[in-house]
């Protein structure tokens, strides 16, 4: 360990060298205060032994300077003193010292101090280390509860664990599904097709993320995003019609070592839904409604590398964005429902 | 060791030192003179104000080396300075020359 003497006295530093030094303490000596402040701020101590009476900047006045200034890292301080009155002695506790010896040096008694002195420095350390280590951790936590949730609702459950279920009145919903995935299954090992999903759905996560849209979860082979939530958005439309195109132009870019490249099923709906997280195990931010069923079916019933929308969402884009008429389906408690391919942008 | 008033003025006076201090003596007894030198200088222009740190560090210094003596001379010293003793000072002065003169060191590991 190294320790700074501030003290002006020749013999005292040689003194105090040899003492220090015969038990492996390096030693770095200071002429006067303003210097042992100077050698202070410039390099590494973690223990310092000034004399109560410096030229230039007293042993009291260094002591308040260490105390205030901001290094990491506790600095261990021992005053020397030969005046044996106890008001110094407060005063010098008060200004930031740790201890105090008084002169003349014994050395058994200024070793025993340095002792504590070091005791002090490396239980600080250990703390410090695990403080470290508990921030690390923490990051990791805080990364994992990010991966899991919008950052917003990653938030709120920070501060609260009581369910979230909170209801838009607008949002839109994205489903997109792998064609022919169980033909795909039956010609791969399993660790193929998950590597294969792999890349595909973290491509997916990329472009969900570029066009601010919110990343659902993914059920097999089905890809589930959402504009309009957690955090509201005019264009939540747009915004999935764009993520959509951006997913189909994506998927021919895979090479499933495949006859037929692979191509993509995408269907949107737009309108109200509630968002939350519901449940106490296997926590997972979630959208349920009428909306959802109508994406998850307009994916279902969709078409080979095309986006089937549903009115709602039609409605919301006509203007801006180019579509074909698909036709009417037979929806289980709606009856029957128009849907469009969307083609292009106008 | 306390001063060295009551020793007849031939004896020496043994002062025990640690060896590991061994080389670093000569100087330090060396200092010693000169303080008395430095003192002495100063009383001729009434600087009790450096008589009075001079015996302060004496004083600071001594024991830690071995040396009670120059310790306890050292605040004597600085007492008679702050009290404005000349006297005082001069007889102390020669009580701390006559010690330098008489002592025999013995080194002794710790």
């Amino acid at each position: 360990m190294r320790i700074l003497i501030d003290e002006d006295d020749k013999d005292s530093q040689k003194l105090l060298t040899r003492i220090l030094e015969k038990e492996n303490y390096e030693v770095v000596i200071a002429d006067d205060g303003r210097m042992a402040w100077e050698t202070f701020q410039a390099e590494d101590f973690r223990l310092v032994i000034t004399d109560w009476i410096m030229p230039r900047m007293k042993g009291l006045e260094l002591c308040e300077k260490i105390r205030t200034k901001e290094k990491p890292g506790y600095v261990y301080i021992i005053l020397v003193t030969s005046k044996e009155e106890k008001a110094d002695l407060i005063r010098a506790l008060d200004a930031g010292a740790d201890d105090y010896v008084t002169k003349p040096y014994d050395r058994g008694e200024l070793l025993a101090r340095v002792r504590a002195g070091q005791r002090i420095i490396n239980l600080e350390q250990t703390i410090s280390r695990k403080n470290q280590e508990l921030f690390f951790e923490k990051e990791k936590s805080e990364r994992l509860l990010l991966s899991i949730f919008p950052k917003f609702i990653a938030d709120r459950l920070k501060q609260d664990s009581s369910p979230i279920a909170d209801s838009f009145a607008e949002a839109s919903v994205l489903f997109a599904g792998i064609t022919d995935f169980s033909s795909l299954v039956s010609q791969k090992t399993p660790a193929q097709v998950v590597d294969l999903l792999g890349q595909v759905f973290a491509a997916f996560d990329r472009l969900a993320e570029q066009h601010g849209l919110e990343k659902i979860k993914t059920l097999g082979d089905i890809y589930m995003a959402a504009a309009g939530v957690p955090v509201p958005r005019a264009d939540h439309a747009e915004a999935v019609a764009e993520l959509a195109f951006a997913m189909q132009a994506e998927i021919v870019r895979f090479d499933a070592g495949l006859k037929a490249p692979l191509q993509l099923r995408v269907g949107l709906s737009s309108g109200p839904v509630v968002a939350g997280v519901i449940g106490t195990a296997k926590l997972a931010y979630d959208l349920w409604g009428d909306t959802v069923s109508t994406a998850a079916h307009m994916e279902a019933t969709g078409l080979a590398g095309s986006i089937q929308v549903s009115a709602e969402t039609y409605q919301r884009l006509r203007k801006n964005f180019v579509f074909e008429e698909r036709g009417e389906f037979y929806v289980p408690g709606k009856g029957n429902i128009r849907t469009y391919l969307l083609v292009g942008q106008t | 060791m306390t001063t060295t008033n009551n020793a007849s003025k031939d004896e020496k006076i043994i002062v025990r030192v640690d060896s590991d201090l061994e080389d670093l003596i000569p100087g330090f007894v060396e200092n010693r003179h000169k303080d008395i030198q430095s003192i002495a200088e100063a009383l001729a222009q009434n600087d009790f104000a450096a008589i009075a740190k001079l015996g302060h560090t004496m004083k600071g210094v001594g024991g830690g080396y071995g040396f009670d003596a120059i310790t306890d001379i050292g605040r004597l010293i600085e007492q008679a300075a702050k009290d404005k003793n000349p006297q005082k000072i001069k007889a102390l002065l020669s009580e701390l020359s006559d010690y330098l003169k008489r002592i025999e060191i013995v080194f002794e590991s710790s």
